[in-house]
């Protein structure tokens, strides 16, 4: 834990990690890596697909302990990555939000009472009550991200979480993404999409091969990621 | 003595998301069927119709038993059914779940509990049909002596829960557990007191052995435990309380140790 008078919410402090069989020519999926994320701070993650940014990403959630260095955190982080994971095909849309907000670390109790918000966010009408196995990939995001939306956050890491559900729905869900970043004191996000993350992060991290290339204003940072492209 | 304060309470603070998980995990296991929850039933009584016709009838063997012997075989089968599947199902919790446990930071512990909760309920659903079955067959059930399925029903779940929970991460680092825990625990069916009385191993070997096999085979002697309440009716001997109960704390005490080693961990090899 990072001590209370500290401004920095997550610290990373020379953090390596690899995976137990890793390839030989990379055995090491994050070298190395020192940076943190003060108070307030929207962080993005960019770099091309395999630099390491998910790990990144599951390292300051805690879902991953690192290989050597450590991951400090002073407050209580809420990843969203793949909305709708550990959903059950047999229940019904009602019994999977119950239990994918359980996931999330909402209590019973306050899930019941946010159902009936949950329902008219996901707009999946009558089908809420229908096993979930008669739901299509869309309706599956719908039921995921309303979950997610009743979430109130301290600090949000999100990889890629716009991705489900139809045009409305994803500006729907983008929208009250954009409220919670509001309720939040910080953020970390990765995503290949530069003009969202230029939109919405107070920094960026240019990640390559898992190492650290470059931390601080987008506009800088994502040019130095298209100059190395070229 | 801190750690383990620690993850109780992260246990306890988690029991809604254990619940939740028992309900998903009952509500699936029979949804789409046509008998629905009668499986929970038709199970062990298809189980028992298999031993009955293989012990009684083609190899007749039956030995050593007091009463009727469906009924004696009935009793471990559901007991059996009920660790087989905790270690069974309880064991591919994590693994599993390697996509939520990767995404989601989740009290991976919940896993091989709500398993182990959740088949307890068709094993209850069971004791309860047994004993009325042993009641109309005019076995002295109703006594004093049920009192103690209470404490012996913690002793169990607490045993179960810390054999599913030890083999849910061993399981991550050993993929092969999977393929090979049905097989050993069909044998392990064979040498615990299923088919046989456990009396019949006092007849058959010295003390010694006998004590050796009971601290090796927990199973054994909770198995036996539970016949004396349902089928005979009888008090659970004092100096049986002791080991099963001092085989629990074992267990409960080594599960946290594992699971508090490996927690961190286990993403990593999912």
């Amino acid at each position: 834990m990072l001590p209370d008078t500290c401004k920095e919410l997550i610290r990373f402090e020379d953090v390596a990690f690899r995976f137990p069989h890793t390839r030989p020519s990379r055995p090491f999926i994050l070298k190395d890596c020192s940076f943190g994320i003060r108070e307030n701070q929207v962080v993005g993650l960019l770099g091309s697909n395999g630099a390491g940014k998910s790990t990144v990403l599951r390292l300051a959630a805690g879902i991953y302990g690192p290989t050597s260095g450590q991951v400090l955190r002073s407050v209580k982080v809420h990843p969203m990555f793949g909305v709708g994971t550990g959903f059950h095909n047999e229940l019904t849309g009602y019994q999977n939000a119950l239990l994918y907000g359980s996931y999330l670390g909402i209590s019973t109790t306050a899930i019941l009472d946010a159902m009936p918000n949950i329902i008219e966010f996901s707009g999946l009408g009558d089908a809420f009550t229908e096993p979930l196995y008669r739901y299509s990939r869309g309706m599956r995001a719908r039921l995921g991200f309303s979950v997610v939306a009743e979430l109130h956050p301290e600090f949000l890491i999100l990889d890629e979480v716009f991705s489900g559900g139809d045009r409305d729905f994803r500006e729907k869900s983008k929208r009250r993404m954009f409220e919670l970043v509001d309720q939040c004191r910080g953020m970390f996000l990765a995503s290949h999409n530069t003009a969202l993350l230029q939109k919405v992060c107070t920094d960026l991290i240019w990640i390559e091969h898992g190492v650290l290339r470059a931390y601080g204003e987008p506009r800088e940072v994502i040019s130095q990621w298209e100059n190395s492209a070229l | 003595m801190r750690m383990l304060k620690t993850r109780m309470l992260g246990i306890w603070n988690r029991r809604s998301l254990i619940g939740n998980l028992v309900q998903a995990e009952l509500r699936s296991g029979v949804a789409r069927r046509k008998f629905g929850l009668f499986w929970w039933l038709l199970d062990p009584i298809l189980l028992l119709g298999i031993y009955w016709v293989l012990v009684v009838v083609v190899l007749d063997v039956r030995r050593n038993v007091d009463g009727p012997y469906p009924l004696f075989l009935f009793s471990g089968l559901l007991f059996w059914k009920w660790f087989s599947t905790s270690i069974i199902r309880g064991g591919s919790s994590l693994v599993g779940r390697a996509n939520l446990i990767k995404s989601i930071s989740v009290t991976k512990v919940a896993f091989p509990i709500s398993i182990v909760v959740a088949s307890c309920i068709p094993w209850m659903l069971g004791t309860l049909i047994l004993s009325g079955l042993s009641m109309a067959f005019g076995r002295p059930i109703l006594s004093l002596n049920m009192v103690q399925s209470l404490p012996l029903l913690f002793v169990s779940f607490v045993t179960l829960a810390s054999g599913a929970i030890i083999m849910s991460v061993a399981t991550v680092y050993f993929r092969d557990l999977a393929g090979l825990t049905p097989h050993v625990l069909r044998a392990g069916y064979y040498l615990s007191p299923g088919l046989w009385s456990l009396e019949l191993l006092s007849e058959r070997l010295p003390d010694v052995a006998r004590t050796v096999y009971l601290w090796l085979n927990p199973v054994a002697l909770l198995m036996s435990c539970w016949r004396r309440i349902t089928f005979s009716g009888a008090a659970i001997r004092l100096e049986d309380w002791g080991i099963v109960c001092a085989q629990c704390l074992i267990l409960f005490v080594s599960s946290l140790l594992v699971f508090d080693r490996y927690d961190q961990d286990v993403a990593r090899h999912l």
